[in-house]
């Protein structure tokens, strides 16, 4: 399986946004059915969700966010 | 979208999200196969969509029709996925000349048995093909110019062949119109990209020493505007 260079800086642009107010951040069109979430502790009903850490897509920040592919048809 | 607390640890290891991510493709699969409807039929592919609201739509590649004795003669999803984020990249295309988007964003690609599958950003607009199939001007954007449309073609086709890239199948059917009136390349099942100044993309040898001669990308261009400027 690949995971295109596109969708990885769409989530990598949305997981920057996240904030401590910001908690919720779909990505860009057309991954729309996909968004990041700083709340780690919760997961989507459906468990459509990963984690990841900040670092590991180029993000100088510590901690992890979660990426939810509720539908990923958009 | 409702959050629910649940009690779950989120394994976060690489192979145990590798895992979560095939299921959310395979349960993805499995609920376009049972429920969807074909958007685009070629010589070895499908395209597939849930809904007209999905911006995301399911490329279906029978393998069995791209390869020969075990050897691929057509580029695996996994290979176009890599040309279509090379053509997503607004960097690559800058270097290149290129300022708007050319290609649908891509997704995810995967093998599985006999059946490529690839997720693609779903073009909004219509083919050449839809277009000469119904000849009406109806589902085509508002003050659209033939003329200025084929002038952006040839100068993407240009540039694209001048960095050494090649679509090589560029008929009606793979080329959109899209809402603001440009084009957008679609299907990299045959493209190829060159190495060497000698290498000759239209006419390649395959394993069995036979060659395949493809019809230059330009060539096609010519053909398609001389029969829609005839027509209009």
């Amino acid at each position: 399986m690949k995971v295109s260079k596109d969708y990885r800086l769409a989530v990598k642009a949305a997981a920057e946004k996240l904030e401590k107010d910001t908690k919720k951040v779909s990505l860009e069109k057309p991954y729309g059915g996909s968004y990041v979430s700083s709340e780690i502790n919760f997961i989507s009903e459906n468990n459509k969700a990963i984690t990841m850490e900040f670092r590991e897509i180029g993000i100088d920040r510590d901690g992890k966010f979660l990426l939810v592919l509720d539908n990923i048809l958009g | 979208m409702l959050f629910k607390e649940k009690n779950i640890k989120i394994e976060d290891g690489f192979e145990k999200r590798r895992e979560i991510f095939n299921k959310i493709i395979e349960d993805t699969i499995s609920e376009l196969e049972k429920n969807c409807q074909s958007i685009g039929e070629g010589k070895t592919a499908e395209v597939k969509i849930m809904n007209e609201r999905n911006s995301i739509c399911l490329k279906i590649v029978d393998n069995s029709k791209i390869r020969k004795n075990g050897v691929h003669l057509n580029n695996e999803v996994n290979e176009e996925i890599e040309f279509l984020d090379k053509l997503s990249d607004k960097n690559f295309l800058q270097t290149i000349g290129i300022e708007k988007k050319i290609v649908p964003k891509p997704m995810f690609s995967k093998q599985s048995g006999n059946y490529g599958f690839l997720f693609l950003e779903k073009i909004e607009g219509i083919t050449i093909e839809d277009f000469l199939k119904q000849k009406s001007n109806n589902k085509l954007p508002e003050n659209f110019n033939w003329e200025s449309y084929f002038a952006k073609l040839e100068n993407i086709i240009t540039k694209l062949n001048s960095a050494k890239l090649f679509h090589r199948d560029l008929h009606e059917g793979n080329i959109f119109i899209n809402k603001e009136g440009d084009p957008i390349i679609i299907d990299f099942g045959d493209a190829c990209e060159t190495f060497l100044s000698d290498e000759d993309p239209y006419h390649q040898e395959k394993y069995d020493g036979n060659i395949i001669s493809y019809i230059p990308d330009m060539q096609h261009v010519k053909r398609i505007k001389e029969k829609i400027l005839n027509l209009i």
